[in-house]
């Protein structure tokens, strides 16, 4: 099979460790003997590295304006941290789906553990998983610049150095929009203790998404706001 | 059998294998090299420890018995040597200070993540590009590169099959590739 793949193909595979024992050795002897190949290894690395620099970047970014706006900084942190780690089991256990969302948190609590939730996981759009795991894996993904600047939820402040991220003094959350390529068609959201990760199909054809410390119905109701 | 590149690698500069330990250089320099600017805040002085260390695994090589990462051991090398440096130094720190004054854009700057970003080249448009790169061939990249997840995980994950990942994560590469070439 890999015959049919080509150097940069395998290089690929290389840097990841997924060639066998036999591939690897003659990869290794192929490269050392082709510079052309050893520059894309390096530019690879470089690659790769940057990826790795920017998400420590935005793992401190992230930390460093919630200490500023003094609102639960250190919890807010192991919000995201708990959800980069645990996206996985959230969408395997606690993931629901809010097919028609009713003021009462204690519904969410019932359709986290229910089998029709759990059963329901196995139906959500693929598509719908990878922008959740995007969203919660990196601050990469939280475009700001789509939030309308004089857009403001009620009781909220919005951070002077970061558009799209608000709080109430008790909860915050971080806004994206952009188009709704995984043509979602009504609300679903995700919840790990206080924390919710929340989809919105808008009118005007875009997903907003909210992620952060925030109760799911009052999510809800700033979406809204949102969308009028 | 998968044998990691670590593995190979090790087996060949244990053999001498010059070209070997070129790649492995290539592999770990920049990551070093970060280390060190952070822990000494001197660009000279972190190059100067990166080749040293270098310079010490190649030496040390056979005393590697991988009951650690090959990185955690050459990093505390690097550490090490970081160490030594300013104990063997400590009536030339001003040397230190003078050599601060140039680190402006080389330094992590802890305090200003932002500015850090800005400042890089590379890191704005390595951002650049990936949000605008398509979800699925960036998700499937991020969970290898950020999470180290390997193929038949992210196959799992993503319920696609693994020649699929493969693909998607080449073609994140050379997208990234593409649209940094002008500044490597």
């Amino acid at each position: 099979m890999n015959s049919k793949l080509n150097q940069d193909e395998l290089l690929s595979l290389f840097l990841d460790n997924e060639l066998d024992h036999d591939q690897l050795n003659e990869f290794l002897e192929e490269l050392k003997a082709n510079s052309t190949l050893k520059e894309k290894y390096k530019t690879y690395i470089e690659i790769d590295n940057a990826v790795n620099s920017l998400t420590q970047i935005y793992q401190r970014k992230r930390s460093s304006i919630f200490h500023i706006l003094k609102y639960r900084a250190q919890k807010h942190s192991k919000i995201v941290s708990a959800l980069a780690a645990t996206i996985i089991l959230s969408i395997g256990i606690l993931s629901t789906n809010t097919i028609e969302f009713k003021s009462n948190n204690y519904l969410i609590a019932d359709a986290v553990s229910s089998v029709e939730a759990q059963t329901q996981f196995e139906l959500v759009n693929d598509e719908l998983i990878q922008h959740v795991i995007y969203l919660t894996m990196s601050d990469l993904a939280m475009k700001n610049d789509l939030v309308n600047p004089n857009w403001l939820p009620v009781g909220f402040v919005r951070n002077p150095k970061k558009l799209n991220e608000f709080t109430n003094g008790d909860e915050a959350f971080a806004v994206h929009i952009e188009k709704n390529y995984i043509n979602l068609d009504h609300p679903k959201y995700w919840v790990n203790d206080d924390d919710v990760i929340y989809l919105h199909p808008l009118k005007d054809g875009r997903l907003v998404s909210i992620v952060g410390n925030i109760r799911p119905d009052l999510a809800n109701r700033v979406l809204i706001s949102l969308d009028k | 059998m998968k044998t990691s590149v670590d593995e190979a690698l090790i087996h060949q500069i244990k053999d001498g294998d010059e070209d070997a330990f070129e790649l492995m250089v290539i592999k770990y320099r920049p990551r070093i090299l970060a280390s060190l600017l952070r822990y000494t805040s001197s660009r000279e002085l972190s190059e100067d420890l990166t080749q040293q260390t270098f310079l010490r695994v190649w030496e040390k090589i056979d005393t590697f018995k991988g009951n650690s990462a090959l990185f955690t051991w050459i990093y505390s090398i690097s550490i090490n040597l970081a160490r030594n440096y300013y104990v063997s130094s400590q009536g030339k720190k001003t040397s230190l200070t003078d050599s601060n004054e140039n680190l402006e854009n080389e330094v992590i700057d802890f305090k200003n993540p932002e500015n850090q970003l800005l400042n890089n080249e590379l890191l704005v448009k390595v951002n650049s590009c990936l949000k605008s790169m398509p979800i699925d061939l960036r998700t499937a990249y991020s969970l290898r590169v950020e999470e180290q997840m390997p193929y038949d995980e992210i196959s799992k994950i993503m319920n696609v099959p693994i020649g699929t990942v493969r693909s998607r994560i080449f073609r994140a590469r050379e997208i990234l590739s593409k649209q940094i070439e002008d500044i490597l």
